[in-house]
């Protein structure tokens, strides 16, 4: 009888901790069922929620990604650096690292935190397995496409065999225009890098302006009006020099901006590829 | 012998099926996390964690059930925490009468007012019997007081005023009722004159002595050249450099009046900034809270 007892005991013990474990698993179901629906916010409670009360830790993981996650779905990627770095300390064994570790990456090249994402994954090269390191290459790559670094970003898909994203990097080279270049050909020329930025109207102003007061002051000095000449110059055809460089450099960067965008464009909606 | 068995089978039966019939029978709304004691549990680890929103609708599901003032106060204070302070001051009203946390609420209502910059508001209602003498604490007045600091109105004689305040607070407050008594303005007349006399001085007199002395040349040069124009019967030059002369002597003018109300608006900025983080070493003059598993 007494032996009878003991074993009851103990399998009410069990039976408590399979009853407990059941609540936790419908928990981990409800709100898993709530984050593939989308709704991230529910979700994010729910995940919570199991964590608070699961003090035996073994949904810890998962959960922390599933917020992560939720969190990097609204946009919040402060949020979601901080519950997938949690992630990272309470994973078990390599591969939940590396789950983790990616994901952080993957948000801090999103988040333009180039810096933090390469030196993460300098860290997990050091340990990584060769499919591991391939990955985490290609991550690179995506990081310096964030910073605008596309010749780094081509060389790092060329190495992948990444043909179609090696390829985009290539076109934006081509198409992008030299800051300097420009800033330099309206130093020789005022309007001349409007023009090849294909602001011809502000290209032939900004010209006409120049010649305009350039030849006012040169006649003035020419015909010994020294403090026409030094006004006009300064105060009219300095100016309107300093403006014409300026524009041009202006005009660059934006045309430069567009060309990104419309590369990023092509990522976000045509590309088929993994994405951060 | 072989009853024994069919018993021992029977009960072992029913413990192992015991975790599946429950699990199975319950709804998300009958598993135990969702009673509300565990309901406000987990509310009050997402309030302390200032995931506020979450933590709003966990307490909202609990009230649906228990009637909890701490709960209703801390749905208060996670509004005025997160900025939302007309909600926070909604929240706050709804506790002044038959409430348990009356005289908490009341300060932290005026805590809300202060820090919604509502002064002229929170000043006149300070005079309220009702607000006046609800705790031995003195928050309302305190923070009224504070508020007349801050719109530079006239306040009672310094002891008089420090005398409301406790022991650890008088030292400060103390100190910044001093400091707004004679706090280093500029007047924008003077400033004024004293460019209209020597171009450049007001600007001088508010300390951008960069600035006096580039008017003061520039304005200087401008000058001489119309007067050498004149003198060398160049008149269209004379009038073209006497006009830009007056403009910026004009311009001088008027840049040291705003010169002064620039500086003064910094002093005003320093002194509130500086009140403000008094305050907030303070709390406001509010103790801390500590709820418990209330």
């Amino acid at each position: 009888m007494k032996r009878t007892i003991e074993i009851l005991l103990i399998l009410l013990a069990l039976a408590t901790t399979a009853f407990a474990q059941g609540i936790f698993e419908r928990q981990f179901r409800y709100a898993d069922s709530l984050f593939k629906a989308g709704k991230y916010f529910d979700a994010i409670t729910e995940f919570k929620r199991l964590m608070f009360f699961d003090s035996s830790g073994v949904y810890k993981f998962t959960s922390e990604m599933k917020i992560g996650l939720s969190y990097k779905a609204g946009g919040k990627e402060n949020e979601a650096v901080k519950y997938f770095s949690l992630a990272l300390k309470s994973a078990n064994g390599e591969g939940e690292k590396f789950y983790a570790g990616t994901q952080i990456i993957r948000t801090l090249i999103l988040s333009r935190k180039t810096d933090e994402a390469l030196n993460l994954i300098t860290q997990f090269l050091k340990t990584a397995d060769d499919n591991q390191k391939n990955l985490l290459l290609y991550w690179r790559g995506w990081a310096f496409m964030f910073a605008n670094r596309w010749q780094q970003a081509a060389k790092q898909f060329s190495e992948l065999n990444e043909n179609e994203l090696t390829n985009l990097c290539k076109d934006v080279l081509n198409k992008k225009y030299s800051v300097n270049f420009v800033k330099g050909m309206s130093y020789i020329i005022p309007g001349a890098g409007q023009i090849y930025t294909g602001h011809y109207l502000s290209g032939l102003m900004s010209l006409g302006w120049n010649v305009l007061w350039g030849y006012t002051t040169v006649k003035a000095f020419l015909a010994n009006r020294v403090f026409d000449g030094i006004m006009v110059g300064n105060l009219l055809w300095f100016r309107f020099y300093r403006g014409n460089f300026q524009n041009a450099e202006k005009f660059a960067r934006q045309k430069n901006i567009e060309i990104y965008n419309d590369a990023f464009g092509y990522l976000e909606n045509k590309f088929k590829g993994l994405k951060p | 012998m072989k009853t024994k068995s069919n018993y021992f089978s029977v009960v072992l039966f029913l413990f192992l099926s015991l975790p599946f019939v429950l699990s199975k029978g319950q709804s998300k709304n009958t598993s135990p996390l969702f009673t509300p004691v565990n309901i406000k549990k987990f509310a009050d680890y997402l309030f302390a964690e200032k995931d506020y929103l979450r933590a709003f609708d966990e307490y909202k599901k609990y009230l649906k059930t228990e009637n909890n003032d701490t709960v209703r106060f801390k749905i208060a204070l996670g509004f005025q925490q997160m900025g939302r302070y007309p909600e926070a001051l909604t929240h706050f009203k709804g506790l002044f009468f038959n409430s348990d946390f009356t005289n908490q609420s009341r300060n932290e209502f005026f805590k809300t007012l202060f820090l919604a910059d509502s002064l002229s508001y929170l000043i006149n209602i300070s005079n309220n019997e009702f607000f006046k003498t609800h705790d031995s604490l003195h928050v309302p007045l305190k923070l009224s007081f504070t508020a007349m600091m801050l719109q530079k109105m006239p306040l009672p004689d310094s002891v008089s005023f420090v005398n409301i305040f406790n022991k650890k607070e008088k030292a400060g407050m103390s100190e910044l009722y001093s400091k707004q008594r004679r706090l280093p303005y500029k007047d924008p007349t003077t400033a004024a004159l004293l460019s209209t006399v020597v171009p450049g001085l007001g600007k001088i007199y508010t300390g951008n002595y960069g600035d006096g002395i580039t008017a003061f040349l520039f304005t200087g040069v401008l000058g001489y050249i119309a007067y050498d124009n004149f003198r060398a019967n160049h008149s269209f030059r004379a009038w073209l450099f006497s006009g830009l002369t007056v403009l910026f002597y004009g311009g001088n003018i008027y840049g040291s009046y705003a010169a002064a109300q620039i500086f003064n608006a910094k002093v005003n900025f320093d002194f509130v900034s500086e009140v403000k983080k008094f305050l907030e070493k303070e709390n406001y003059f509010i103790p801390r809270y500590n709820f418990g598993s209330k």
